[in-house]
């Protein structure tokens, strides 16, 4: 099939959803406004919470700061502990034999989970949020830059070693380099899951954020502002990791032809 | 005079290339494969070859010219013509039998019908025992040998073989050469067998159609009529391998 | 030849003597610390924790004993996540085989893929109430996305060499997706349905902490807001263990349809 036509068909298919959802809220009213709010109501709602404060106390932007700050501090600081402790997991055996039982005990427990802990620990406050999106986020690191490392391949390692590598040189020349494929990968999930644990933290034991506003809206039976968050909440999220792409494209070479 | 079985008259195959020009990969190619011969395309690495089995195959079509085989024109694949890829192209979730029992069963035919088919070409490719292996469990040269069963086992009359044991180690190879004749003198087919490899060659084949680098076009061709089993290192063989192996076209 | 053997993995004695060695540890530390810091006025210990979660077992958290709770979870999750795959397979087989499908659903899903599954929670609640319904929906899309996903890339990957081996064997379209395609793509298929499980376990601890009134979930938030450490530990090491076990059902399973990817002797 033609590209050009793919591109068409694709097209009239987004159109024809919208204009489906318009048929059925305002066209025809089969729901209640209040319920399920027309695309034409959503954005009104959008451009409206750009300055209106009411009924979550912040501005679409201000809640949008919020949200950011935490994830990517909760982010960040998961990479910076998650990938060399994957590494170095990978790298010293003692290390793995030790480390890994107590990872692999910690881990089935999804970050969700975490947010009562933490809460009573730390309180409501944004080090809580930025300590659970930390658990999100360290996990796939840790595990990614693990099996990273452990699947380099042999022949790699010894071709390093005849032209005289030492150790600390095969792990920085060969062993790092040739997992930053598969760590990249990990900082990609570890993304999504900080985002994702981002919202629930936030719908959970908030003042502010993007997680808020949507329950906050819920509260009030506030749809239009539900499905404007919503949005918010996906487009912020594909914009991040398409930023990560762009990042991983620099730093991983030799992959595409 | 037997038959002819495959026709190819005048094809030419391009594909479109890089920014808007067209790459032609073959060129004004015609032979004639008569039934029940063994004919082995030889040309250099980069040349057309997949592309040529790919069109008498029916799985692209060519640019101008047409393809027949047995009379019929070729337009799409066809359950007559059976193709062995270097590759083997086995189905990895599928056990050996179930591998070489495809093309029946594709054919709707009913399963203790199919067993008895099925293990006679296991036998006959030698895999008898392996019936229930999965194909990840088997060498390079047993997969071929499954592939060969599988295209045997839908008793196709034409049977193309793209660089077949191009993967295998020597010792491998030429214990397949050894059997892929063997096969075919035990169930005639008419073969063609591309390889780039000059002395597979002058060991399998009834003719040699000696194929030139990109665009590809014949260059010229040999009749074979060394005595079958032929002799790796018999001075007949051997200047053969050199007449042929001067013909072929020097490239980097 | 093996690829992936940096460290030498020791005797599988000492990874166990390790493991066991490591586990005593962080325990007795834990246990440790409760008794002589003030890091016993935030944490229970761990002994507590497990004669608290034996207890539950028989005397009730709120109106229910913890297995209770359990199969609760157990049940949103099956329900919302069989909703999944029954949607997701078809919509990503759609989507990966048929070029036209591509071309329809891609930019839909596109859109609603970046939406995390948690974030419908308030739509969700909304619509449906806060009854098991919204969970349902909930738990649903969580998983949809990543068996949509997986389904799909699964269908793409097809090697183009075994469809034309298939052709070459007299296989018409049909068979070629009954017996190449769908076969082919089950690998893919199951590593989303494996995201997809554990997304859905996640999607119903975090419903039912927001709005419920039993489940795993609601005995973490319930211990929070009485300030129940202890309860909210239960909470935790209950959804850790069961999400252990989930996933090694679906990877038990896995193996069983996947046979031939195993290489072995």
């Amino acid at each position: 099939m033609k590209k050009s036509l793919k591109r068409l068909i694709s097209a009239i298919s987004i159109a024809s959803v919208l204009l489906f959802w318009y048929l059925i809220t305002d066209g025809l009213h089969l729901f209640s406004s209040y319920l399920f709010p027309s695309p034409v109501a959503v954005f009104k709602a959008f451009v409206n919470k750009l300055t209106v404060t009411v009924p979550d106390g912040g501005t679409l932007f201000t809640h949008l700061v919020a949200s950011l700050q935490v994830a990517l501090y909760g982010y960040f600081l998961g990479i910076v502990i998650g990938v060399p402790l994957g590494i170095l997991m990978a790298w010293h055996r003692k290390v793995d034999l030790i480390v890994k039982p107590i990872f692999d005990l910690i881990r089935p427990i999804p970050p969700v989970g975490w947010i009562p802990l933490m809460i009573l620990w730390v309180g409501i406050g944004q080090s809580a949020k930025a300590m659970v999106i930390f658990v999100s986020a360290v996990t796939p690191c840790i595990v990614n830059s693990y099996t990273g490392i452990k699947q380099t391949s042999q022949v790699h390692l010894w071709v390093a070693q005849t032209f005289g590598a030492t150790r600390r040189q095969m792990l920085f020349d060969v062993a790092i380099p040739s997992a930053l494929p598969m760590i990249f990968s990990g900082l990609k999930v570890s993304l999504g899951a900080s985002w994702m644990a981002l919202v629930a933290a936030e719908m959970l034991a908030s003042t502010k954020g993007l997680g808020y506003m949507i329950q906050m809206n819920r509260m009030v039976g506030r749809a239009d502002n539900i499905i404007v968050g919503m949005l918010m909440i996906g487009v912020v999220g594909a914009i991040l990791s398409a930023i990560l792409g762009l990042v991983e494209d620099r730093f991983v070479k030799g992959r595409h032809v | 005079m037997s038959k002819e079985m495959i026709v190819c008259k005048g094809i030419s195959k391009s594909f479109p290339g890089a920014n808007g020009s067209t790459l032609e990969v073959l060129k004004d190619i015609s032979l004639s494969i008569n039934e029940n011969e063994f004919v082995v395309v030889l040309g250099p690495g980069q040349c057309g070859k997949t592309t040529l089995i790919n069109l008498i195959a029916g799985l692209e079509m060519p640019t101008s010219g047409n393809v027949t085989v047995a009379g019929n024109p070729i337009t799409k694949p066809n359950p007559d013509i059976g193709v062995v890829y270097q590759k083997t192209a086995l189905f990895p979730w599928l056990s050996v039998q179930s591998n070489v029992g495809f093309g029946p069963m594709m054919k709707g035919m009913k399963k203790d019908e199919r067993k008895k088919i099925v293990q006679h070409y296991i036998d006959l490719v030698g895999l008898t025992g392996f019936e229930k292996s999965y194909p990840i469990k088997l060498s390079g040269g047993m997969r071929q040998r499954v592939g060969i069963a599988r295209a045997y086992c839908n008793n196709p009359s034409v049977l193309l073989m793209d660089e077949p044991f191009g993967h295998l180690d020597a010792q491998t190879r030429y214990l397949m050469q050894e059997e892929v004749v063997r096969i075919w003198e035990a169930d005639k087919k008419t073969i063609l067998f591309v390889t780039n490899n000059v002395e597979e060659a002058v060991y399998l084949a009834d003719r040699i159609i000696v194929l030139s680098n990109c665009p590809t076009h014949i260059v010229t061709e040999f009749d074979v009529t060394l005595p079958r089993p032929r002799d790796y290192v018999s001075r007949d063989f051997l200047s053969l391998r050199k007449t042929v192996n001067d013909s072929l076209e020097r490239t980097r | 030849m093996s690829s992936r053997s940096i460290s030498i993995a020791g005797s599988r004695t000492e990874v166990v003597l390790y493991a066991v060695a490591a586990l005593a540890g962080f325990f007795i530390v834990w246990q440790l610390l409760v008794m002589y810091t003030a890091v016993g006025m935030v944490m229970p210990s761990p002994i507590e924790v497990v004669e608290a979660m034996v207890a539950s077992c028989a005397d009730p958290i709120g109106s229910k004993t913890l297995p209770m709770h359990i199969l609760f979870s157990l049940r949103r999750v099956l329900i919302g996540y069989l909703l999944a795959v029954l949607i997701g397979i078809p919509v990503g087989i759609l989507m990966g085989c048929f070029q036209v499908g591509e071309a329809i659903i891609k930019p839909v899903f596109e859109i609603f893929r970046p939406i995390p599954g948690l974030a419908w929670i308030p739509l969700a609640i909304l619509w449906f109430g806060i009854g098991e319904e919204s969970k349902y929906f909930i738990i649903c899309v969580s998983a949809a996305v990543s068996i949509i996903l997986n389904t799909y890339e699964g269908a793409k990957s097809v090697d183009p060499t075994l469809v034309g081996a298939a052709r070459m064997l007299g296989a018409n379209d049909f068979q070629v997706f009954v017996f190449v395609t769908i076969p082919s793509s089950v690998p893919h298929i199951f590593a989303g349905l494996q995201v997809g499980l554990s997304s859905s376990w996640m999607a119903v601890i975090a419903a039912e902490m927001i709005r419920s009134s039993e489940g795993t979930g609601w005995i973490i938030t319930t211990g929070m807001d009485s300030g129940n450490t202890v309860q909210i530990l239960i909470g935790m090491v209950s959804i850790g263990f069961i999400g252990l076990i989930l996933a090694s059902l679906l990877r038990g399973l896995e193996k069983k349809l996947c046979t031939w990817r195993i290489q072995g002797r």
